[in-house]
């Protein structure tokens, strides 16, 4: 696997809305060197043809479905609470730009 | 150059339950901003989906009735992306096994039937409303959480005129079954719709161009007429289309640009890890799906072979959910059925048009138009005097009875009393009697006016005239 | 006379005496809080209010039958506490103040548990020593130079200082049984499905656990008693009925057989200990239990930690993307919602976490989700099924939780982390995450005064059977009172 460029691990963050320091970038380079090789190791050593991917620990479904019933609701003030500014009962945020 | 016009839609549809899609907070879209609003909504930490029965319910009838097979597992992917109005940082969606897959739904067009295929339907979950103004966005959560679901089109429409049947049947359909209020202007139905165009005969598509922004039926026929304008001229130039997102513009009746797609975003789906897969009870959606009320176009049929109607009478009943549910009350107690539906489809719908009212805040009783029609037929009122009452009933919540007691209506049909004014006109007119008989049809026409005249309109006019052409043939003697 | 450091039952029979009060049993936790605070930092919040509050209440009410009546308890500060500072350790939450009670810490409150705090972790969960919490480093109650392990670390600490008798932490690969090896104290993790994890802030839910420390095996036995069982604000959540346990764990161990992983087994690369451990069997050997020490195909189990890797970091980057500060934390302003999203994220989260996110991001992405993602997915299943086909036979596996005591602050991070002690002696119990296995850790030996664990897991769903032979464990290296 060919070393990963600190421009893609910059695109790569910057999607996850976050930034980092050139420094850090680097550190992360060497990392992403180490998690590739050892998922190159998986890759070269573990046979997984015609397995199935296994996303919970158990292969059960379950059958409950919440009933459209009850509500349940919490009032503004408390479901506002956190927000950094609110303003008449709203979240207020610069203008999103469409 | 010929060109060929290739569309696909993708619908959002809010669907009509009590709750949200993974939350207990009440789906409502009239409420004072985010007062109907649970943790879940907030994408709090911690907090997890609980999927409601309803919503699945309601996909279940969507899939049904738009001919989808259905998978009885439900499984839920994450779509991830960063928004302002999406608070989790992703949205609960199904990608890999939508509830529904392969339908399709018959339009007509041009007299013509086409089916107009669904690739797939799919349950999840709207994002939190997002208010413009000049220099902030104000942001209301009780429209976050609120059930939908996608329907998505194979791209086999082929103009305007098809995509917009399309829709209005499918809007039809979801309406009848009540899995949604299908409110364009309002947003709990919104469309999408991908255009392309590419010469005859080429196999491959051309670059398509994604319209939003279309809050009517009739505007989704005139983008994409603009469209398809837009990009054959493009073509014609030997300029290429570009792979963009453009709305409709209502004041120009165009599509303006909102904005390039650079690349296509990756949206990184994956397993919804906070749901198990869902295996539904198969007598549970057996149920679900068999008990489907009648489709529009189902109706449709009935009406002609049942009732009589013609096809015209039909469509325009059955297009209309509350007309269609008036007519259906109506016709549990009289028994004229295509009478009824004359005053159905021409006064009544003429009656609300003019005063800006519809079938749901309507005064008119159905009980009420049937007895109307009947007491026409059995001749205690006039057709002329049945537009008085009809109006009466349309303003006022009274009885058909009761109107005609207050107008003082009565019919005159007694035969004695007359023929005793049928034999004084045919005495003081009676060179209008030659006349008649020189085979000038307008004396008959004089002496039932003269008649009328006598009885200040109150004579049954079938009777008149049944009796004036009896006493006439009598004196031919 | 210190009630913090005994079993439930002890305290629970001095309270009933009247020996001591509820409120007494507090300030005394809250005054223990206090100084580990100094020495270990332990805790993001110290909750004395509310704790003597509560305390007071409970001191106005009969002692009744429950054993965690009157009972100060700490709890990780992941897990949603209604009105109390719930940070998770970061930045980005600093000032997170939930509206809602998680089920697990509601589930212990109504039991009349008092929590005294919340404690920290490493940030978001998402490591294993201790040292990344926004508040500070962790350190180890038993030695301050050494790391208590993490990412349960405040609450591992709490409980190995006696501050209380048990504390909520949460393991999505090890976070419980690592800490607790460390700190010699009692880890379980309970089968997943068991307890709700609604309230539990995710890491990976699909291998998250709601997991506590306790003294000994049977307090972890009624906590698990108390927390398991339906919940459907959770849908993960097994609908089985609530299973007791804590009256029928009697430690019969004899005739019961264990599966020692030979390959996991021989990495440990100290002598010392590997003699301490070979020693602990055949002790166990001598109870009668068959100990069969049975080879397994190491080129898979070598996958554990990238396999791990791979499905943590790609749910954990979806996961915290609710983390935005619009509707609640530390919203940092900048020019444009996008540039204030990126600068609350920037500052919010630590340097390693970023990395985790984008490793996971990477993972996820279109172009490698199927040669990553899904290939760890299968890799998952190929595990689970080869320790299921072990547990068909065996009643437990049994392995030491890890390869050595705990580290020391300034051996840094100069692991080889390529190297076969670090991915399978020091990573093979996220295999009972993989396989929602229930898995417990009990002290077992010691070297040069500090302790090492030794890890039972067994089949799912079979809790009581793997604290029952936990407990039989326990009795014959003589576990705490």
């Amino acid at each position: 696997m060919e070393k990963i460029s600190i421009e893609k691990l910059k695109e790569l963050a910057l999607n996850l809305k976050f930034d980092m320091d050139e420094k850090q970038y680097q550190t992360l380079q060497d990392e992403f060197d180490i998690m590739l090789r050892q998922m190159e190791a998986i890759n070269k050593t573990v046979d997984t043809t015609n397995v199935e991917p296994m996303s919970f620990p158990f292969d059960v479904c379950f059958s409950y479905l919440r009933d459209d019933e009850i509500v349940e609701e919490s009032p503004r003030d408390e479901i506002l609470r956190n927000a950094n500014k609110v303003v008449e009962g709203q979240i207020q945020i610069h203008k999103v730009v469409e | 150059m010929n060109f060929e016009t290739i569309i696909g839609i993708e619908i959002h549809l809010q669907l009509k339950t009590k709750t949200k899609m993974f939350s207990p907070a009440l789906n409502t879209s009239k409420a004072a901003p985010n007062t109907h609003v649970h943790p879940i909504d907030m994408g709090f930490p911690g907090t997890l989906p609980r999927v409601n029965k309803k919503a699945v319910e309601l996909a279940l009838i969507a899939c049904k009735a738009l001919h989808c097979s259905i998978d009885d597992c439900l499984h839920f992917d994450r779509k991830n992306y960063f928004y302002a109005d999406l608070p989790k940082g992703y949205q609960i969606t199904q990608d890999k096994r939508p509830i529904g897959r392969n339908g399709y739904v018959t339009i007509e067009v041009d007299s013509k039937e086409k089916n107009i295929e669904i690739e797939r339907i799919h349950m999840e979950e709207d994002t939190a409303k997002q208010l413009h103004y000049t220099t902030f966005t104000l942001l209301d959560y009780n429209r976050c959480g609120i059930p939908l679901i996608e329907i998505v089109t194979k791209p086999n429409i082929r103009s305007g005129k098809e995509a917009a049947a399309y829709v209005e049947q499918l809007r039809n359909i979801l309406l009848y079954l009540d899995v949604s209020d299908c409110k364009m202007e309002e947003g709990s139905l919104r469309c999408d719709v991908n255009v392309s165009i590419r010469p005859y005969g080429q196999v491959e598509f051309g670059t398509k161009v994604e319209i939003k922004n279309l809050n009517s039926i009739s505007n989704v026929e005139k983008a994409i007429d603009y469209e398809v304008k837009r990009q054959k001229a493009l073509l014609l130039r030997g300029e290429a289309v570009e792979m963009e997102t453009r709305r409709f513009d209502e004041a120009s009746k165009t599509t303006v640009l909102m904005r390039k797609k650079t690349s296509a975003v990756d949206y990184k789906y994956f397993t919804e890890d906070n749901i198990m897969p869902i295996q539904l009870d198969k007598n549970w959606v057996n149920q679900v799906i068999s008990n489907l009320p009648e489709l529009p176009h189902e109706k449709e049929t009935r009406y002609q072979k049942e009732y009589g109607l013609s096809s015209y009478d039909a469509k325009v009943l059955t297009s209309n959910k509350p007309m269609m549910q008036y007519f259906e009350k109506l016709v549990t107690y009289y028994n004229n059925y295509k009478i009824m539906t004359n005053w159905l489809i021409v006064e009544v719908l003429g009656y609300l048009n003019k005063n800006n009212q519809t079938f749901e805040n309507m005064k008119m009783e159905p009980k009420e138009l049937a007895i109307m029609v009947k007491y026409i037929d059995e001749g205690k009122i006039s057709s002329k005097q049945a537009k008085d009452v009809f109006e009466h009933l349309m303003s006022s919540s009274k009885t058909v009875d009761e109107i005609i007691k207050e107008l003082n209506i009565v019919q005159i049909s007694d035969d004695t009393t007359l023929l005793a004014i049928i034999n004084e006109v045919l005495t003081e007119f009676s060179s209008s009697i030659d006349d008649y008989f020189a085979g000038k049809d307008r004396a008959f026409g004089f002496m039932i006016g003269q008649i009328m005249k006598k009885t200040k309109g109150q004579a049954n006019p079938a009777k008149v005239n049944q009796l004036l052409k009896q006493e006439l043939e009598k004196l031919k003697k | 006379m210190d009630y913090l450091n005994q079993s439930l039952e002890t305290i629970h029979q001095a309270l009933k005496d009247k020996k001591v009060t509820v409120t007494e049993l507090v300030k005394e936790a809250i005054n223990k809080a206090k100084k580990l605070q100094e020495t270990c930092n332990a805790f993001v919040t110290i909750d004395e209010d509310n704790a003597l509050n509560q305390a007071k209440e409970l001191d106005n009410k009969e002692v009744t039958d429950n054993l965690l009546f009157g009972i100060p308890m700490a709890i990780k500060d992941n897990y949603s506490t209604k009105d109390v500072l719930s940070t998770g350790s970061s930045n980005i939450l600093n000032n997170y103040v939930p509206i809602f009670e998680s089920q697990a810490t509601s589930l212990l409150k109504d039991a009349n548990a008092i929590s005294i705090g919340k404690t920290v972790l490493d940030e978001l969960a998402m490591g294993g020593s201790g040292l990344t919490g926004h508040t500070g480093v962790v350190k180890n109650p038993l030695d301050t130079n050494r790391l208590i392990g993490g990412s349960s670390a405040g609450s591992c600490a709490a409980v190995v200082a006696g501050v209380i008798p048990f504390a909520l932490g949460s393991d999505t690969g090890d976070s419980v049984r690592k800490p607790a090896s460390l700190g010699g104290i009692v880890g379980f993790k309970p089968t997943w499905g068991r307890i709700s994890r609604y309230g539990l802030y995710p890491f990976a839910p699909s291998l998250d656990t709601v997991a506590f420390f306790t003294r000994n095996v049977k307090d972890s036995a009624y906590i698990f008693d108390v927390l398991n069982g339906y919940d459907n604000k959770d849908m993960t959540c097994f609908n089985l009925e609530k299973e007791i346990v804590y009256d029928s764990i009697n430690g019969t161990i004899k005739g019961k057989k264990i599966a020692v992983l030979k390959e996991i087994y021989e990495t440990i690369s100290n002598p010392e200990i590997k003699k301490e451990f070979d020693e602990f069997f055949e002790n166990v050997k001598k109870q009668g239990v068959q100990v069969d020490l049975i080879s397994i195909d190491k080129k898979l189990y070598d996958t554990i930690y990238s396999t791990y890797m791979i499905l943590s970091c790609s749910e954990a980057t979806s996961n915290n993307a609710n983390l935005d500060g619009i509707n609640f934390g530390n919203y940092v302003e900048a020019n444009g919602v996008d540039a204030s999203v990126i600068a609350t994220r920037s500052k919010g989260f630590s340097e390693l976490i970023k990395r985790r996110f984008v490793i996971g991001s990477y993972i996820l992405s279109k172009e490698n989700q199927e040669k990553l993602f899904i290939k760890a997915k299968k890799l998952r299943r190929l595990i689970v099924e080869d320790v299921n086909r072990i547990l068909d036979s065996y009643d437990a596996i049994v392995l030491p939780a890890s390869g050595n005591v705990a580290p020391l602050f300034k051996q840094g991070n100069d692991v080889d982390r390529l190297s076969d002690e670090y991915l399978l002696l020091e990573n093979h119990m996220a295999i009972g995450n993989f396989g929602g296995f229930p898995s417990i850790t009990i002290p077992c030996i010691k070297y040069q005064g500090l302790p090492i664990g030794i890890n039972i897991t067994g089949k799912a769903f079979k809790d009581k059977d793997v604290l029952n032979l936990a407990y039989g464990l326990e009795s014959m290296i003589g576990g705490k009172k």
